[in-house]
């Protein structure tokens, strides 16, 4: 009888300290190449932004969990997609984060178990973390996202909240708002533009 | 959208990178922006705008079991593929309830393949399904279920029965009624995991919901 601890013994090569000065996007290039020491890098660095975009769409922690693997399944199968012009690796991984955490919502909502409604949390939840020089930075970006939110007119914020995180499609919305198609989708769109304006300015 | 020369909506880009779009209408969006910089410009700012949303939902610390999962399942994959084959295979990535608890259910299957080769030939041995579903009996490469455990299937729908080996599903057989037996169709081999999902009826080619019980054998 083998020792079973042995089909785990190379697990030291996901041990990432060579990796640990690469940016983002070099961690994602390597993984695209097969590097898995770089891929678990990128985990460590991203898993708690990715996991807690699944939890925000889908409020169930089982269903995030299992969004999220996915979609780290994902990242590492579609890594040699990865085109740094397009965005940032941050981008790249939580839009796939995203995609797959709608994907899980929809699949629930047909099963029956999830009521597809507008319920959304809107109120911007809290970590609870300890602060850490790495939090720290990122609860600053974060600060700034949800100040640059709340500039927005309530109907461009429910817009857009709901695109994102609700999972609902522009003709879904337009249903569930009562609004034309047409004016959805520009909203939409145009408050995609002003964020990105609104994102940008210094505080 | 259908020449480089026609552009798309802002409001097209924008539902391309929310997902909103059918297979078509983002086959088209891709070819045109792989030809148009200008376009795949305007698209990068959008995406990265989208990609500060994310941002606004709180970072969580995710299970710890979570970190094992992901790089055993890696591993489980090959090495980053081409991707008309990767996306062949990205259904089974909606699907992977199975895979989660595989670092324990290895152990037991190391177990199994050792005690199986030990006590050759193979006697007849039966594992159970999970939930109090009933059961599946092997008999070297074939297997029937008594899935006496579970209700009918609902209106308008049958159970339908996978193989799964090295994370692909292959399909096993329908059924509306658990009770007796049932074959499971083809081969199978210690590792197998067997899954029953409820599908349209008739049955599909692939599982298009969550398995409702499953057995490692």
């Amino acid at each position: 009888m083998p020792d079973v601890a042995v089909l785990f013994a190379d697990r030291s090569s996901f041990t990432a300290g060579a990796r640990a000065g690469l940016s983002e996007e070099q961690l994602l290039v390597r993984a695209g190449g097969g590097d898995e020491a770089a891929f678990a890098e990128l985990y460590d660095r991203l898993a708690r932004l990715a996991y807690g975009v699944a939890l925000r769409i889908l409020r169930s922690p089982q269903l995030a969990e299992e969004a999220t693997q996915e979609a780290f399944l994902t990242v590492w199968r579609e890594a040699d997609r990865f085109r740094a012009v397009r965005g940032s690796a941050r981008s790249w991984v939580l839009m796939i984060v995203r995609a797959r955490a709608i994907d899980r919502t929809r699949r629930e909502q047909r099963r029956g178990g999830m009521p597809a409604s507008l319920d959304i949390a809107l109120e911007r939840g809290e970590a609870e973390e300890a602060v850490t020089p790495d939090i720290a930075a990122e609860l600053v970006e974060r600060e700034r996202v949800g100040r640059a939110l709340d500039r927005l007119d309530s109907q461009s914020r429910v817009l857009i909240e709901l695109a994102y995180f609700g999972g609902l499609s522009q003709s879904e919305i337009a249903d569930q708002l009562d609004l034309p198609l047409g004016t959805v989708k520009r909203r939409t769109f145009e408050t995609l533009r002003r964020l990105r304006g609104l994102i940008g300015e210094p505080a | 959208v259908t020449t480089a020369g026609t552009h798309p909506e802002g409001e097209e880009l924008v539902a391309f990178l929310l997902g909103d779009v059918t297979d078509d209408e983002r086959e088209e969006l891709e070819r045109h922006l792989d030809e148009c910089p200008a376009c795949e410009a305007i698209l990068e700012e959008l995406a990265t705008t989208t990609g500060e949303l994310a941002m606004a939902a709180p970072p969580v610390a995710p299970p710890p079991g979570l970190r094992t999962a992901v790089l055993d399942g890696i591993r489980e994959l090959e090495a980053p593929v081409a991707p008309v084959a990767s996306r062949k295979r990205t259904r089974w990535l909606h699907w992977p309830r199975i895979a989660v608890p595989a670092l324990a259910a290895v152990a037991v299957a190391v177990a199994i393949v050792f005690a199986v080769r030990a006590s050759e030939p193979p006697a007849t041995r039966t594992v159970a399904l999970s939930g109090g579903a009933g059961s599946v009996r092997v008999q070297g490469s074939s297997a029937t279920m008594d899935a006496s455990g579970m209700a009918p299937a609902p209106a308008g729908h049958t159970y339908e029965v996978w193989v799964i080996r090295n994370g692909t599903p292959r399909p096993a057989g329908v059924f509306e009624r658990g009770s007796g037996s049932v074959p499971v169709s083809g081969e199978v081999a210690p590792g197998d995991v067997i899954a029953v999902t409820v599908e349209p009826a008739g049955g599909s080619p692939q599982p298009t919901s969550a398995p409702v019980t499953s057995a490692r054998l």
